[in-house]
């Protein structure tokens, strides 16, 4: 719902990023991690990207994206576990205290510039 | 004979006696360096620029001692009525303004005026949340009382508020009873983020098969330090108990 204005946010850091290194860079490359528990929809994040960068002249741009798979640490019986949704329950002892710590990624991972 | 390429006549120039950009329109083959490129390693979340902002209103509300919460629910779940009812009875003593966020129209900003509060609305026109910034630049305008209250009524939608933190003390999820018990199930990133959930308009549970207890177990195992208040706006019934724990909340 709001992936089009995740994908500005985005391609600004990235532009900021690549301005800082040189201020005649162009990008070619991004590379984006997406946790598979982000609430972000990775097909909806990158037809938006695509949308954005044709029409600032970057088509080209490769973007390159890498599905974080969630893990969740349950309090109760201390053990990780891979919850396939944010509120599933512990596997082992059926706990909800349960705290997601990998999966909830949205990041720029890097950049590449030339 | 030609002592460059070995050819019989002179009447030819070589690719080194051309420029770059002729040897391209005349197609002759030769070499390009390669164009250098660089990785940089980043490792920034990409809701970074608002989670400074937010950081930033937050300490802004530390240093004044103002509680800020931010309310965020379907729409229709009676925010406005609830908010209304809540500084008819807080004004008296404490202090507090609000922030109203609407995609269009300043309806919710005069029923807050009317009872007497300080209020500013945010049109998000096409956004679907409010964020940071906008927290931000309406703040300084505002100017809340030191050791006041600030409430800002989110956009009602339960998916995208649940990322962009405003810098409040406490994410309050209001349902209303009428939407269903299993309505954190289906939600779960805004119950998750909540710290309170306020479960409003109990008055008409006579007339609902829904079910709070299951309402609060549903709630509960998407984020189990959820804190409940049962209470009806309208009806006035449990309000006093809401409107003490925000008293508390400025006494400190």
């Amino acid at each position: 719902m709001h992936e089009l204005s995740l994908a500005m946010s985005l391609l600004d850091l990235a532009h900021q990023e690549a301005a800082k290194s040189d201020p005649a860079a162009r990008l070619s490359a991004i590379d984006v991690e997406v946790g598979q528990l982000a609430g972000v929809d990775a097909e909806a994040l990158r037809f938006c990207l695509e949308t954005i960068l044709s029409t600032t002249g970057e088509p080209d741009v490769a973007l390159r994206f890498e599905q974080v798979k969630s893990l969740s640490f349950c309090s109760e019986c201390e053990r990780f576990f891979s919850p396939e949704r944010r509120h599933s329950p512990c596997p082992r002892c059926g706990s909800y205290r349960t705290e997601l710590r990998r999966g909830w990624e949205l990041k720029l991972k890097s950049i590449t510039i030339e | 004979m030609c002592v460059t390429c070995g050819c019989g006549g002179d009447d030819h120039r070589h690719s080194n006696e051309m420029s770059h950009e002729e040897m391209h329109i005349r197609g002759v083959v030769h070499h390009h360096e390669p164009v250098e490129q660089k990785k940089i390693d980043i490792e920034r979340d990409i809701l970074c620029e608002n989670q400074s902002m937010a950081e930033r209103n937050r300490g802004y509300f530390e240093a004044r001692n103002i509680y800020c919460v931010n309310l965020v629910s379907s729409p229709g779940s009676g925010k406005t009525t609830l908010l209304e009812e809540t500084l008819h009875r807080l004004l008296p003593t404490v202090s507090a303004t609000v922030i109203e966020g609407d995609q269009q129209t300043s309806n919710d900003a005069e029923r807050i005026r009317a009872t007497g509060a300080r209020s500013r609305q945010i049109n998000t026109q096409n956004g679907c949340h409010l964020d940071a910034g906008m927290i931000n630049r309406v703040l300084k305008d505002l100017d809340p009382n030191t050791g006041s209250i600030l409430f800002i009524e989110n956009v009602g939608n339960l998916v995208c508020p649940a990322m962009f933190d405003l810098g409040e003390q406490d994410r309050i999820v209001v349902i209303s009873v009428t939407e269903g018990d299993d309505k954190p199930l289906k939600y779960p990133y805004i119950f998750e983020s909540a710290s309170i959930c306020i479960i409003n308009k109990i008055d008409l549970l006579p007339h609902l098969r829904s079910d709070v207890a299951t309402l609060k177990r549903n709630a509960l195992q998407v984020n189990p330090a959820l804190r409940f208040f049962e209470l009806s706006a309208v009806t006035g019934e449990n309000m006093e108990q809401w409107c003490d724990f925000l008293r508390e909340q400025v006494k400190r």
